[in-house]
């Protein structure tokens, strides 16, 4: 390496990756030494920090003003803590973001969270008062000012718990008074959502840690599970603390806190506090969680003067007695999964197993029987949510009765899926009707946290749903390969005014034109669909839309339209908000899926390697059933190792591969045949020409007693098979295979097509092995030509064709031979799978013009 | 001329700040704060923020030693580097016995050496960086990014100009071996057009997924 090289290097390497954490710490470090911040810092894409508003326990608050709804927010940037892995900050995200969900006059709105910097920031409303701590040493209180200010804050706590969130460090600090008298409890920082332990069927959540020392609950001492009741327990503290002036562990030395909190806790009466409220506290600080009230809902009653509780807590109290009085017994719950029944039963799977069989198409029989397994497996998941939904709500009160209509409706929206796979199925390919059963949505797409995480928490309008309702079914019959059904669906989604189109179902929809529109091979149709979509998802909010929208466009731009840089940019996109969603959606799968397949076509397979194998992973973290998926990812994996040239590694894993397909989908299936296409490959890579040859006489066999030559893969069979027959040396045998390659090439792609230009290459490699250099030079200058026409094509690929033009031209014209291969050669230069080419090219350059270049 | 005015606003601005003059404090450290945070970062695992503070508010608290004829941003990057070694001699991980001409950022480190891909020259380079030891990857990176001349890295090291240009050379030397290693250790596979087909084929898998 020259010194220049080195020069440029290090000019490349100067400035940070990371300008916006840079300028952040530049901020907060003039923040600290200066008590200023002139540095103009913007997050979020809308938050204009003004200036530090202080720190809180976990992290910086900056006033700012957001640009998108003008109006002044507080900003808190939740540190990052030394050692915090990427999961545990995406569950923070995904945590805050069920706190905008929530809205109550005791909260401290949370509007949006998001990633800045890879931390965690949360836009909130902004308070001005001061905190309650401050506000309790300001000046004397009597025991009426300090139960009403407590009662409302305790309030928001009870509203949050509602939603399945609990605050964890619930203190004094932590709730805003505001000039009004008002309270507000603010800085959920450290809560911790129990949506997912919800979902669990149990009640406690994951981890529990951090929390303030003298209010803490023992629980949290010992680091335990924590739940509602540990924030009854330190509710009760600062509430006791208030009104008696000190807790009963006043003083106490850290170390000794947990061992005085698990002593007998006693108060003396006091005036102005009914005995109730007495009682209540100090069962509310009983050291033992499964003693203390479940809820805050009878401290927040006994807090009240008795004939004013009415009035009051009204609403509260009424919503309790409803939901108290309409508790249906069990087996209400137990038949609110059978709707699903009445679609999907014993006789309706044996009419269509009958069905599919007198289509005699091929491995029908396996196709009736895979369809029929998955059915089984989504319509049992299917009832048993319903159950789960209708007895968390009515039987378990873990959620609110409008979280259970939102679910309830999701759930409906997902039988609209099944109803339209169910129309269709006996008139469709059997094979295409297995995809489409193992397609359907995810039951876990209705789950709680889920819904919660895209802000679909209370019920949508019914327009909404019947629009939903529709888009459902254009997604079905687009598996199915309906294009012209699909699309009539959707169009007059998408005609509507502009003001009475909901997004999310506009990013919907326009994800399913986008799919049709590939299906149809109008690619930049495709693609403005799929960038609508994006903007539509944007608007929403809904962070699985953009997830989605964001990938499939990714997907559109990196592997149809070679288009890298905004490919991965939009990957990106995906990536940040599929981080918001909560744990086990199949979004983080496919989005792996997606960043490998487009690294691989960019010819990047070391950068592919890492997302393809944690795809994988994956799928064994969910413990994932679902056999496509696995095969899939797993054959994917294999192709990268392939295009590293690491076969040894990629053929067990296609032979798995393989396997799961033939018992999945049937032995003609085209992945089964592509498969085995790429072992024979492989074989033959390794040398082993026989065992090669037999794999693609397999595959070729499978693909005549199948579909015959209408197999999507059969082109690509027969150049691979070309391919080996000329090494085998049966160079007649391989003409006749490359040339029906190409004529099928033709019939699929156009002449002028990147496939034809392949064949050609390989035409002109065969004919030059046979001595015929016109047929040869003839064949690489039409590869040329059409390469020379088309948009962007790798560069390995173009490379080759000129090399191969290149040498095949040495004769004729041997300056204009030995400049095209240097050009060809330079164009492999940095290319990563190209390392084997460029190394050939540069022998034969040395060996053709040995003082060139 | 640019230097010598950068030399002398660097100066009257740290004695200004020192005399109380928040707006020259507040100048200079606008002008200090992103190099010095550079100057930190891919030597020590966490706090390049708060070393860069350190080192402004070392450098005001010493602003009454800096002589007039003395090169500001050698005396700065003397104090960041100071700063350095301290902070990582009280790091748990090492020992006191830290020496900066031997020990590497990477034995420093609690980040495992990152796998690069062969392309990414930009990530290779500091990854090259962080193997060679502290004091060649100071005066590399010092002499690079902030062309510091000889003179002044004689003066942060404490050792003589001369040798300087053979610990610059001898650092070139290392990282272009480092480089080396690096490079060929992302690995190269022969590839075969054959498994193309296939990546046409999982496009419509992936796709067709929901």
């Amino acid at each position: 390496m020259t010194d220049d090289d080195l020069t440029r290097r290090f000019d490349a390497a100067r400035d940070t990756e990371d300008p916006l954490g840079a300028r952040l710490a530049e901020a907060r470090s003039a923040a600290a030494l200066f008590g200023d911040d002139d540095v103009a810092v913007e997050i979020g894409g809308r938050y204009r920090l003004l200036q530090p508003l202080g720190s809180g326990g976990n992290g910086l608050v900056y006033a700012a003003h957001d640009r998108q709804l003008d109006r002044e927010v507080a900003i808190k940037v939740l540190q990052r803590s030394r050692d915090e892995d990427p999961a545990a900050r995406d569950r923070l995200l995904r945590e805050a973001r069920v706190l905008a969900s929530l809205s109550h006059p005791g909260i401290v709105t949370v509007f949006d969270a998001g990633l800045t910097d890879g931390r965690v920031f949360v836009a909130m409303e902004r308070v001005e008062g001061i905190d309650l701590a401050r506000w309790l040493a300001s000046e004397p209180r009597d025991v009426r000012e300090i139960l009403r200010t407590f009662h409302a804050a305790g309030l928001g706590l009870a509203a949050a718990h509602a939603r399945g969130v609990i605050h964890r460090d619930f203190k004094p600090a932590n709730v805003m008074v505001l000039p009004d008298g008002r309270a507000k409890v603010l800085d959920f920082g450290l809560a911790r959502s129990d949506a997912s332990a919800v979902a669990r069927g149990g009640a406690a959540s994951e981890t529990a840690a951090a929390g303030t020392p003298r209010y803490m609950a023992p629980e949290q001492h010992r680091g335990e599970l924590v739940d509602v009741r540990t924030d009854v327990y330190t509710f009760c503290a600062a509430l006791t603390e208030a009104l008696w002036g000190q807790l009963p562990w006043q003083g106490v030395a850290a170390t000794e806190l947990l061992a005085r909190k698990l002593e007998r806790v006693t108060l003396p009466r006091r005036a102005g506090v009914s005995e109730r409220l007495r009682r209540l506290l100090l069962a509310g600080l009983t050291p033992t969680r499964e003693r203390r009230p479940a809820a805050l809902d009878p401290i927040l009653a006994a807090m009240v003067p008795r004939r004013r509780a009415g009035a009051l807590v009204g609403l509260a109290a009424v919503a309790g007695a409803v939901a108290f009085a309409i508790v249906p017994p069990r087996d209400d719950c137990e038949r609110s999964g059978a709707a699903v029944a009445s679609l999907w039963h014993a006789d309706v799977a044996q009419a269509l197993a009958a069905q599919l069989e007198a289509r005699a198409t091929p491995d029908a029989t396996l196709h009736a029987q895979r369809i029929g397994a998955h059915l089984d497996r989504w319509t049992q998941r299917w009832a048993q949510a319903r159950r789960d939904n209708c007895r968390a709500t009515l039987v378990e009160h873990t959620q609110s009765a409008s979280l259970m209509d939102a679910r309830n409706l999701c759930l409906d929206t997902q039988l609209t899926e099944l109803r339209t796979l169910l129309d269709n199925v006996g008139a469709r390919d059997s094979a295409e009707a297995v995809t489409a059963a193992a397609s359907l949505s995810p039951i876990d797409d209705c789950a709680a946290a889920t819904l919660l995480a895209r802000g679909h928490g209370t019920p949508p309008s019914p327009e909404v749903s019947t629009a939903e309702a529709a888009v459902a079914q254009a997604r079905v019959l687009e598996d199915f390969g309906d294009l012209a059904g699909a699309e009539a669906l959707v169009t007059p989604l998408l005609a509507a005014d502009r003001e009475r189109r909901d997004d999310g179902v506009e990013a919907q929809a326009e994800i399913v034109l986008g799919a049709v529109r590939f299906g149809q091979g109008r690619v930049d149709e495709a693609t403005a669909a799929l960038r609508r979509a994006t903007l539509a998802a944007e608007r929403s909010g809904d962070v699985q839309l953009r997830a989605h929208a964001w990938r499939a466009l990714g997907l559109m731009l990196g592997v149809q339209r070679l288009q890298l840089d905004e490919s991965l940019h939009a990957l990106e996109l995906s990536s940040q908000a599929g981080a918001q969603l909560p744990a086990g959606t199949r979004e983080p799968f496919a989005l792996e899926q997606a960043w490998g397949l487009v690294l691989t076509t960019h010819d990047r397979p070391s950068e592919a390697l890492p997302h393809v194998e944690r795809a994988l992973a994956l799928l064994d973290e969910q413990a994932s059933d679902d056999p496509s998926d696995r095969a899939q990812a797993t054959a994917n994996l294999g192709f990268v190792f392939g295009r590293l040239g690491r076969l040894d590694d990629a053929e067990p894993l296609w032979l798995e591969a393989v396997a799961t397909y033939e018992a999945e989908l049937g032995p003609h299936h085209t992945h089964v045949i592509l498969l085995l296409s790429n072992l024979g490959a492989a074989a033959r890579a390794q040398g082993r020409l026989d065992e090669a040859a037999q794999r693609y006489a397999t595959a070729i066999e499978r693909v005549r007693s199948g579909d015959g030559e209408r197999h999507p893969s059969y082109p690509d069979l027969l150049h691979n098979a070309g391919r080996l027959e000329r090494e085998r040396g049966r160079l007649d045998a391989a003409l006749a295979l490359l040339e029906r390659a190409r004529a099928l090439q033709v019939e699929r792609f156009g002449a002028r097509s990147e496939q034809v230009a392949g064949e050609d290459i390989e035409l002109g490699v065969t004919h030059e092995r046979r001595g015929d250099g016109e047929a040869a030079l003839r064949a690489f200058r039409s590869a040329d030509a059409i390469l020379g026409a088309l948009d962007p094509v790798p560069a390995r690929t173009k490379a080759i064709v000129e090399f191969n033009l290149a040498t095949g031209m040495l004769a004729h014209d041997r300056a204009g031979a030995l400049a095209l291969a240097r050009t060809a050669a330079d164009r492999l230069v940095g290319v990563e799978t190209g390392a084997a080419e460029l190394a050939t090219m540069r022998r034969w350059l040395d060996e053709h013009d040995p003082g060139g270049g | 001329m640019i230097g010598y005015h950068h030399r002398v606003d660097d100066t009257a601005a740290l004695r200004a700040w020192r005399a109380g003059d928040r707006a020259a404090g507040r100048a200079l450290f606008g002008r200090w704060f992103q190099r010095l945070r550079r100057f930190f970062r891919d030597k020590i695992d966490e706090g390049a923020d708060d070393l860069a503070q350190a080192t402004l508010l070392a450098a005001l608290d010493k602003a009454e030693a800096l002589r007039d004829d003395t090169s500001f941003r050698a005396w700065m990057f003397t104090i960041a580097r100071n700063q350095l070694i301290d902070a990582l001699r009280r790091s748990p991980r090492h020992a006191a016995a830290l020496d900066p001409s031997v020990a590497c950022a990477c034995e420093l480190s609690n980040s495992p050496s990152r796998a690069i891909a062969a392309h990414d020259d930009r990530r290779l380079l500091l990854e090259a960086l962080r193997r060679v030891p502290l004091d060649a990857q100071v005066v590399l990176e010092l002499s690079y990014w902030e062309r510091l001349n000889s003179d002044e890295l004689a003066q942060i090291l404490g050792v003589s100009a001369s040798a300087i240009r053979t610990r610059l050379q001898r650092a070139r030397e290392l990282v272009r071996a480092q480089l080396a290693a690096l490079g060929s250790e992302a690995r190269l596979g022969a590839t075969d057009d054959d498994f193309d087909a296939w990546a046409a084929r999982i496009h419509d898998v992936a796709h067709e997924s929901p």
